[in-house]
């Protein structure tokens, strides 16, 4: 099997390794010690292998390794490193939006890159941009609770 | 009782920033060095003789290290059991085989097992191993597997595994006295419990010859029966159980443990077996279909004078929890309603189709859409309001169950809860579309929490405090996400005023931490959680009683509060909890304790006619809706969701909310989109775009109504939420479609075509 | 063992000649939303990806001499945020906003559900109310090709394996102006169509001059219904005209029943949306 050399920035640090040509970006990452990427299907249909690839949300399992090749790769161990990504964390974990946890990764990279795009949302459009992140657990309404509650902050902020 | 701190407070969970952070590490989350990766060959055929299996070209595969199938399971027929302490006896113990031998029972059942050095080569080589069958007709439809003369699944002379009944009054009398009568059949089907994490594994044997497997499990007593599958002493197999990600019931069973064990076992290595998902949704269990033919009898004031059900659940190919199951759904059979005369039959029948166990609710869910939705149909045909019926109906303080004669002696939330949650809902949404039409629907039901009282359940914690003051917690709790090693953290810390944050809790491990049962049947909170508090408060009378000493005060006037054994009534006069601690360890006094708490133990009952207590308590609640229904397309939207419970004492509110919530719309995808089809053993829906739970732009905001009466048997007059609040969002949903459009849906999902269907018979 | 390689060309004619190797070997991979699943399932096993999408010639927006021209990797989400095709083309809009969810439209584009072709691409109806036409290139040869004859099977379309689509192109226009778009999943997001319908209407005074009508998940592949056209053209739109159109809607749609819906319920919801687009476009 054909090896590829692979070069990506995770979490602000340089990681050099070895991928091929179809290994998702998702076993890439486990693969190399990010467990905190998740596995709920493998097909792109339950959003917790999230990541943000070059400012955006994409599905880890649905993307090749390779196309993040060069690039710039953030999970949830790298939201420490924002402000925003900080100020979501502990929305989370003071609104109770979070039981297994499972899906939490894959929702607080998708709310930090979409409140970075647009930091004052409504409850309905937060509803509607973390569609492609299933929950099995908490029926969402905590999970808007805890954005909703840092979008009001960046309004006050405004 | 002094004023309580933590209790009842909306707090952080003690695992919430582990997971806010991505640091917590579930079963999956996890490598050894030279670990070899699982793989399950999994049956073709729902059902076929198996002929003969050759796995030479799979052993010969470079890299594969293992291949096992039953010939080489030492022990690969056991039991089904759930760690329960006392005999209950061969209705509830089932046939558990690792791996099928000679006869397959459904698509998907495990026949052999591999182990090899990446994932790519167990992948290629699982599929070299040759299975030659030979397949037989199978029976897919509990009804028909019934009948004498069926194909039977399993190896015995019937497919009926168990057969439970109720009865009081005479249900002649009872019929013969109705103005009324209203009968019809409903039916509910499999379902999954879509938890995000798959069920998965790593195992291992360390310097001891000990198996040590690292599992998501809501059952970690299960080492016994691994144990008892790999003939090993119980002492050799240890369970170290990890957060999961969501169990719903699907991690009470065995999962993918035994598989692990014998792998690990025969290659000396430590292994890694991760379900996919089409294998976690054709493997293994799923939430029961049930028949469900009622006949109901009242008065023409609404009074209900007689219900006779028939209950036939589909209980697959294997009995794993269905006896279980089955006997939930008997005494739920009549909802929280005083009738005089009952008649209730359940028959749970093995077929071919893949097995069903727990799931969310274990057999409530199902008899609860039934008969609330015959409850609506009263009304409406007697002009009654949804509410009233139910208050003219419903059990009270001090009233029997109707099924068993239990009764009740705390409080009642019925009517409470209905009244409020109905409330909540406000006036009809009116909605400007022409095509929309609105509705609201109102259930209520009651659900049991803690497990059967003849299991004769326990749970023990234990406690102790460090020299520094801070408290080191072991519990056996599994925590499924639901917050259940967070309430035991809070009530230490209540009982011994040391912060949340100054404690540490070890969880979930056979070996160091006490058993503390299962985490099924809503039964943590109470269970461990008393056990936790009777530790707790062991350690503070210590404490107290040498406080006492030292301060010269009587120890009926100290308390513990803010790190400080506290003078009652004169609260600047305290001793810093640390000099207490000093003390009693120079003393040689325990700062430690090891409690155990019992719930309440009864005999095995007569389970052709079930009477008295068979749990120790319920819990009661409403769920109220509001929908739209488009009249073309049938497109069904809820605007609101309304669930009130008197959940006893809210522990921790945001958790208790978090169960409402979640657990109601857990109940909504049942009512409107879930199921998992099985035709003739095959499941058709094995991927999340098949399988479709709600996503977050399917659901309103739900809102939770919290009563605490302070009548449950937990800590603090808590009662158990877990499971109760999924358990009759589906009849709410199916009272409202019919109050917004006037057809009863009559079988789950709601689905716009079945909808429209009824609306408009057939299409053109 | 399977042996499989990569490749992320750097010009598109480094592509094309990829391709004319490669041929059957080879798989583009452009969002990758399809071709990751694929792969898993062992649906396909080709030996060599082609990675596009660092192609620049193949993404953008343009707008050309009363035209528009679709780079094939135009993400979803970039339809959606374009304030051109919302103003011109806003059936492209309105399926573009229902298509999977917002994380995978980050990356999904349209060049791959085209191609994909299955009966249930929901940026195919649309486009096919558009009037689009395929714009493609292999080595050395180029052909444009109308959508309504791009698809062949579900699964299956004219384009040969050494072939790239390279964009997709459609006028403006007052009927293309006009136009509505309607789905039918089983959930409100990510969702597999159970059906689909898009309308393009040209009318004046009452009358329909011109209408397109396209549809999604009830026939083998995403398909036009010219029969309807045809009964609708230079008719004056009116209640009864509806009400027979979408009789004949129901009729000319070839669906199957599956496990999401029945081909009775496909056919009956067909006319149901088509009333639905038509009543929003007359209004
Ligand atoms: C969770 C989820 C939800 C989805 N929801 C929807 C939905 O609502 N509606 C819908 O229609 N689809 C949906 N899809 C399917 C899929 O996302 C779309 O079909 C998408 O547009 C494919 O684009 P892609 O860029 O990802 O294609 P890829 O997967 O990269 O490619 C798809 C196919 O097109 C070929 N291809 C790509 N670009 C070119 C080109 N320029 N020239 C020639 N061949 C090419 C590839 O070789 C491959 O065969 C969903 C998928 C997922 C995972
Ligand atoms: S694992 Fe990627 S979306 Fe489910
Ligand atoms: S918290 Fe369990 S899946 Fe969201």
């Amino acid at each position: 099997m054909e090896e590829y050399k692979i070069e990506m920035k995770i979490n602000g640090e340089r990681l050099v390794a070895t991928t091929q040509a179809d290994e998702s970006l998702l076993k890439f990452l486990r693969r190399n010690g990010f467990f905190e990427v998740k596995c709920g299907c493998e097909k792109g249909e339950c959003g917790t292998c999230t990541v943000i690839l070059q400012g955006k949300a994409v599905k880890s399992c649905i993307t090749l390794a390779l196309q993040a090749n060069n690039k710039e790769v953030w999970t949830i161990r790298g939201m420490e490193k924002f402000e925003l990504g900080r100020k979501l964390q502990e929305s989370f974990v003071q609104y109770g939006a979070i039981q297994c946890g499972f899906c939490t990764p894959g929702m607080i990279l998708v709310a930090k890159a979409y409140l970075d795009k647009n930091p004052i949302p409504d409850r309905k459009e937060i509803k509607r941009e973390i569609a492609g992140n299933l929950c099995r657990c908490t029926g969402y309404k905590k999970i808007i609770d805890a954005i909703y509650a840092v979008a009001e902050e960046n309004k006050k902020m405004n | 009782m002094s004023q309580l701190k933590i209790i009842g407070k909306p707090i952080s969970r003690d695992d919430a920033w582990a997971k806010a952070k991505g640091e917590l590490k579930y079963a999956d989350d996890f490598s050894l060095p030279g670990m070899l990766y699982g793989k399950v060959l999994h049956s073709k055929y729902p059902a076929a003789k198996i002929i003969s299996i050759n796995t030479e070209k799979a052993k010969q595969f470079s890299g594969v290290r293992a291949v096992l199938t039953a010939g080489d399971v030492p022990h690969n027929e056991t039991v089904t059991r759930f760690g329960q302490s006392s005999e209950v006896g061969k209705g509830f113990e089932g046939l558990y085989r690792v791996l099928a031998d000679k006869k397959v029972r459904f698509m998907g059942e495990a026949i052999a097992l591999l182990a090899a050095d990446t994932e790519e080569i167990a992948e290629e080589a699982i599929n070299l191993i040759e299975v030659e069958y030979e397949p037989l007709p199978g029976v897919f439809d509990p009804v028909e597997a019934m009948q004498p003369g069926a194909y039977l699944v399993g190896e015995v002379d019937s497919n009926i595994i168990a057969q439970f009944g109720c009865a009081q009054g005479d249900i002649e009398r009872g019929f013969k006295e109705a103005d009324i009568i209203i009968e019809d059949t409903y039916k509910v089907p499999f379902v999954d419990h879509a938890y995000l994490e798959t069920e998965s594994g790593i195992a291992w044997i360390d310097e001891n010859s000990v198996i040590n497997i690292r599992v998501g499990s809501q059952v970690i007593e299960h080492f016994r029966d691994v144990a008892d599958v790999l003939g090993l002493p119980h002492n050799r197999v240890r369970y170290r159980g990890t957060m999961m990600g969501g169990g719903f019931g699907g991690k009470e069973d065995i999962t993918v443990e035994t598989y692990l064990a014998l792998l690990t076992w025969k290659t000396k290595k430590p292994v890694r077996l991760v379900y996919s998902r089409e294998e976690s949704i054709l493997c293994h269990s799923k939430r029961h279909p049930f028949i469900m033919h009622y006949k109901v009898g009242a008065k023409k004031d609404g009074k209900l004078v007689a219900l006779e059900a028939e209950l036939i659940s589909d209980a697959g190919a294997y009995p794993y929890l269905s006896p279980w199951v089955n006997l939930y759904a008997t005494v739920n059979a009549a909802g929280p309603y005083c009738i005089p005369h009952i008649k209730v039959n359940t028959y749970c029948v093995l077929t071919n189709n893949t097995f069903t166990s727990a799931n969310r609710g274990f057999g409530a869910p199902q008899p609860n859409m039934a008969y609330e939705s015959i409850m609506d149909e009263l009304a409406h045909q007697l002009s009654i309001n949804p509410l009233e019926i139910r208050r003219i109906n419903c059990l009270t303080t001090g009233k029997a169950l109707s099924t068993t004669g239990q009764t009740f002696k705390t409080y009642v939330a019925l009517p409470e809860v209905a009244e409020k949650a109905w409330e909540a809902l406000g006036n009809p949404t009116r909605i400007k579309d022409k095509y929309k039409k609105v509705g609201q629907g109102l259930a209520i039901g009651l659900m049991s929490y803690g497990r059967m009282t003849f299991l004769h359940d326990s749970s023990r914690c234990y406690v102790r405090l460090e020299s520094d003051g801070s408290i080191l917690i072991r519990s056996g709790i599994p925590d499924l996400g639901g917050g259940q090693v967070s309430i035991l953290c809070q009530i230490v810390a209540e009982e011994l005023g040391v912060p949340m944050s100054k404690i540490n809790i070890y969880y979930s491990d056979t070996a160091l931490t006490p058993l503390a049962g299962t985490t099924t049947a809503t039964r943590q909170t109470y269970m461990s959680g008393n056990a936790a508090l009777k530790a707790a408060r062991e350690i503070k009378k210590r404490l107290i009683y040498k406080a006492a000493q030292m301060m010269n005060v009587h120890t009926d006037n100290l308390d513990i509060g803010e790190e400080k054994i506290i003078v009652k009534y004169k609260p600047s006069q305290y001793l810093p909890l640390i000099e207490a601690i000093k003390a009693c360890n120079a003393d040689g006094i325990e700062l430690f304790c090891e409690a155990q708490f019992n719930g309440p133990f009864t005999m095995t009952p007569d389970l052709s006619n079930i009477r008295g207590m068979i749990f120790p308590d319920f819990t009661f609640g409403a769920q109220a809706v509001e929908i739209a229904v488009d009249i073309e397309t049938g497109e069904v939207e809820v605007l609101k969701l309304v669930t009130c419970y008197d959940v006893g004492k809210a522990i921790n509110p945001l958790s208790v909310e978090g169960q409402m919530e979640g657990g109601s719309i857990y109940g909504l995808g049942y009512a409107l989109m879930e199921e998992v089809i099985i035709k003739d053993g095959v499941t058709l829906t094995p991927s999340f775009s098949e399988y479709i739970i709600p996503t977050s732009a399917d659901v309103p905001e739900a809102k939770a109504i919290l009563v605490e009466s302070g009548g449950g048997l937990g800590p603090y007059g808590a009662k158990g939420i877990g499971e109760p609040a999924c358990s009759i969002i589906a009849p709410a949903i199916l009272n409202a479609i019919y109050n917004a459009v006037g057809v009863r849906i009559k079988s789950l999902p709601a689905t716009p075509e079945k909808i429209i269907r009824t609306l408009k018979g057939q299409f053109n | 063992m399977k042996q499989i390689k990569y490749i992320s060309p750097r010009t598109k004619e480094e592509a094309l000649e990829v391709l004319q190797q490669e041929k059957d070997r080879a798989c583009i991979v452009a969002g990758c939303s399809n071709v990751l699943p694929n792969l898993k399932d062992k649906k396909i096993a080709p030996q060599i990806l082609v990675d596009i999408t660092t192609l620049e010639s193949l993404k953008g927006i343009f707008k050309k001499e009363g035209k528009i021209l679709l780079g094939p990797l135009t993400t979803i989400n970039e339809l959606i945020s374009s304030k051109i095709i919302l103003e011109e083309y806003p059936v492209l809009t309105q399926a573009a906003r229902e298509f999977a969810d917002p994380i995978v439209r980050n990356t999904a584009t349209v060049g791959g559900n085209l191609v994909t072709a299955s009966p249930a691409a929901d940026l195919a109806v649309p486009l096919l109310s558009l009037d689009a036409i395929v714009k493609i290139e292999s080595l050395g040869d180029k052909r444009e090709v109308n959508l309504i004859n791009f698809f062949t099977a579900p699964g299956e379309t004219i384009l040969n394996s050494h072939e790239l689509v390279v964009g997709i192109e459609f006028k403006q226009s007052d009927i293309n102006k006009n136009g509505c778009f309607m789905k039918i999943g089983q959930r409100k997001a990510m969702a597999i169509s159970i059906a689909t319908l898009a309308v393009n209407l040209d009318w004046k005074e009452n009358t329909i001059n011109q209408i397109r009508i396209a549809a999604g998940s009830v026939a083998p592949t995403p398909l036009r219904l010219t029969g309807v056209e045809e009964f609708l053209k230079n008719k004056k739109l009116n209640q009864e005209l509806i009400e027979e159109a979408v009789i004949k809607v129901s009729k000319e749609v070839n669906p199957i029943s599956d496990i999401r819906a029945s081909e009775g319920y496909r056919r009956y919801i067909s006319g149901i949306l088509f009333k639905r687009a038509i009543e929003r476009l007359a209004n």
